[in-house]
């Protein structure tokens, strides 16, 4: 065993006085600094001992932060009251199916068309396998997982802007990924045996370096050079009898670097990125129907709140029911207010002038997304592409707009697609049109992707932006790295006997475990408080 | 966390701005609030409505703002910067281009305001440093 720099200090021991200290949350946290597991730094809700009975709180909002607040809450004993301003719960990871009715702030309801079992997650879509807050609720409420295909080497990339002969084509994976590596690890390897890297590496790590090398760009092990891969894909694939099958020619070194293609590629993808990807079957909101029968009865739904008081003894929420206009004031010992901050700060609350000016250092993010149903799977049926993402330096906010392709209902008839996913300014521009010219312009690409297929395959479309959303005003929040260190603590304490929860008080902003582990982490300060008394 | 750095890799190394951050020859104040600001604030800087009286709009308009009118300073740090349910621009529009819109909407629909200057949303931009948002994804 480890010794921990002081006589007698385990690890074990450290984690056990730790826990003492500072809670099941410490002492997760810990461990994952400790490298026992990377993933998110909670796993489980914090073990909460004492009674909550005879104590009131109040949560504003049922999205993931507030239903997992009320949840928690009201098995330790108190009485909860749950105000949530639409009509269902979740916030938002909403999933649009037939009938799903939505509108944007300035614009016509949109009902949403597409066929019986199809669907759109307009709002979350992936849980990254490390997300264990998120896949600890999917589990709990028995909401069934599958994968969803977040990598695929099958799947296209296209570059409009780049060079050469390989812009403006489509272009399998696979094929600008053993290239770039094979050309790349062929000049490190020529380099390496020719002397050039001398003084840049140990001599007695060359002859390693080279097997490497050989190993990762599929070298031929005479030359060090790179002549293609049959892992690439085949021009002609092997069959039966006598079809032996033809190798694929790579692409020039120079042609893939002008193309720009290599751009989508990392060594690894991006930590979150990674698989194994899950989604819930049928729909992101299931975990959201996961929480419903056991906090229905604590739930008000329509109820908007328009106005947050408190003073030293408890918070009252001023509240209207959008469909009834009956109006009501809600009183409680204590509030978790999980409403968005982007929300928040506009609405009539007495927290303290430096509490709000702490809100006014985030911003939120535009965002939009848009399901397009086809009337034929052809990517699958006739590119052999099952899920995964069609990448494309298409402006999209930044340039890599994506066409990803469900991961659901695999060799069935139809299938709704993700044609756009949309940030920053193109999603402020794209949002100020019409629901008609969005889609055409969604399917304007797609079409150079895919050209002939994909508008005469379309069916029906949904979009949504959730800037405007009139219960979001954004898509997550961002913080500043400046705003992390000063405003961002002020508002993880409580003010006055209200508590923030929400993916904004995380750093996994942006992700449903952010919204859950902010609730776990502010449902154990509100305990400690309301039991210490 | 994590979520940010891939884009911001690919936003901030090779671009300095988003794709769209480059004053394009016919584009006017006018035209670049259409595009960038309407969605929200409304052509005619109307915002969007509240939905009852009790309640503040929940974008408010710029028609008539003294936050747009008063400190220039103050105004493009808040376009660069973003608050709350205002987006953050600093990626996405060049000091040229926040100056053409500032100006723009400091003069229509009633507002009286002197013109900003590319060289304020300049000089907001550089107290930032690198401190901006990343692009996020997910
Ligand atoms: C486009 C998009 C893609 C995403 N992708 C992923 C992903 O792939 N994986 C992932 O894990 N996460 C993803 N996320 C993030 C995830 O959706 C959020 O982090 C999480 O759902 C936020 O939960 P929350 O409880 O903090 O907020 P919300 O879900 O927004 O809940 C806030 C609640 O407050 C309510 N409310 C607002 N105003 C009032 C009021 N005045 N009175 C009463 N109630 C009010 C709202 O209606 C809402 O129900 C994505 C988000 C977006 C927008
Ligand atoms: C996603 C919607 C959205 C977009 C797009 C947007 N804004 Fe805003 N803006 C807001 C919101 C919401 C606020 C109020 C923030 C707060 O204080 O809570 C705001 C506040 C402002 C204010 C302060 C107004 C006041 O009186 O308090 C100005 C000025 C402003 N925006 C200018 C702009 C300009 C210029 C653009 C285009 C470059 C723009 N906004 C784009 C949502 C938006």
């Amino acid at each position: 065993m480890e010794n921990w720099g002081v006589p007698g200090m385990t690890r074990r021991r450290f984690l056990e006085q730790l826990g003492r200290i500072g809670g099941t949350t410490a002492v997760l946290a810990a461990m994952n600094a400790f490298g026992i597991a990377t993933a998110s730094a909670a796993e489980r809700p914090p073990e909460l001992r004492g009674s909550g009975k005879g104590k009131k709180v109040l949560v504003l909002g049922a999205g993931h932060a507030g239903a997992t607040s009320a949840y928690e809450l009201s098995k330790l004993g108190y009485e909860v009251t749950i105000l949530e301003a639409r009509a269902f719960t979740g916030g938002r990871a909403q999933t649009a199916r037939k009938g799903f009715v939505a509108q944007e702030m300035g614009m016509d309801a949109e009902k949403c068309e597409f066929d019986e079992g199809l669907y759109i997650n307009i709002g979350p879509w992936r849980i990254p396998y490390h997300h264990r807050s998120t896949l600890y609720y999917a589990k709990h409420f028995k909401v069934p997982l599958e994968i969803m295909v977040n990598e695929n080497n099958a799947s296209f990339v296209y570059s409009h802007k780049g060079k050469g002969p390989l812009a403006g084509k489509r272009i399998r994976q696979a094929e600008i990924k053993a290239d770039i590596r094979g050309y790349s690890s062929e000049l490190v390897a020529k380099a390496a045996s020719t002397g050039k890297l001398e003084g840049l590496m140990q001599p007695e790590d060359k002859e390693v370096l080279l097997q490497y090398l050989i190993h990762e760009g599929y070298l031929s092990r005479k030359d060090l050079s790179y002549h293609g891969t049959d892992n690439r894909g085949w021009k002609i694939h092997p069959g039966a009898g006598l079809i032996g099958g033809e190798e694929s020619e790579p692409y020039t070194f120079s042609d893939v670097l002008d193309s720009g293609l290599w751009q989508f590629f990392n060594s690894v993808p991006e930590f979150d990125m990674q698989h194994t990807m899950f989604q819930p079957v049928g729909g992101m909101d299931q975990i959201a129907r996961g929480f419903e029968p056991h906090i229905k009865h604590m739930l008000k739904l329509n109820t908007e709140v328009e106005q947050i008081r408190q003073n030293d003894k408890g918070v009252t929420a001023s509240w209207v029911n959008t469909k009834t206009g009956e109006r009501g004031s809600t009183t409680a010992d204590y509030c978790i207010c999980a409403i968005p901050l982007s929300v928040l700060h506009r609405m009539d609350t007495d927290f303290p002038a430096e509490f709000v000016e702490a809100m006014e250092q985030v911003a939120y993010a535009p965002v939009g997304k848009s399901g397009l149903q086809m009337k034929r799977r052809f990517w699958e049926e006739d590119y052999g592409i099952y899920g995964g993402h069609i990448k494309t330096d298409f402006n999209c906010g930044y340039p890599q707009w994506i066409i990803s392709l469900p991961s659901t209902g695999w060799q069935s008839q139809k299938g709704v697609l993700l044609g756009a996913y949309v940030f920053g300014d193109v999603a402020v521009e794209t949002s100020a049109l019409s629901q008609k010219e969005r889609i055409d312009r969604f399917l304007e690409i797609g079409e150079t992707v895919f050209p002939g297929e994909y508008r005469s395959n379309f069916e029906t479309g949904f979009t949504w932006y959730w800037h405007k959303a009139r219960y979001n005003q954004g898509g997550w929040a961002e913080w500043s790295k400046s705003a992390r260190e000063t405003a961002y603590p002020k508002l993880l304490e409580p003010s006055g006997r209200i508590y923030l929860a929400g993916e904004h008080l995380s750093h996994m902003t942006g992700w449903q475990a952010g919204a859950f582990e902010s609730a776990w982490m502010q449902i154990e300060k509100l305990h400690n408080r309301a039991t210490a008394a | 966390m994590t979520m940010t750095k891939i884009i911001a890799s690919l936003a901030l190394a090779s671009f300095a701005l988003s794709a769209s951050a480059v004053l394009a020859a016919d584009e006017t104040g006018e035209s670049l609030y259409a595009k960038k600001c309407a969605t929200c604030h409304g052509l005619t800087g109307q915002g969007q409505p509240a939905a009852r009286p009790t309640v503040q709009p929940p974008i408010p308009p710029l028609a008539g703002s003294g936050y747009l009118q008063d400190d220039p300073d103050r105004t493009a740090t808040l376009i660069l910067h973003g608050k709350a349910g205002m987006p953050a621009f600093h990626l996405f529009l060049s000091d040229e281009q926040i100056s053409k819109i500032l100006t723009y909407a400091r003069g229509a629909w009633g507002n009286q305001a002197s013109p900003i200057s590319p060289e304020v949303v300049a000089d907001a931009r550089k107290k930032l440093g690198d401190d901006g948002f990343k692009m996020p994804s997910n």
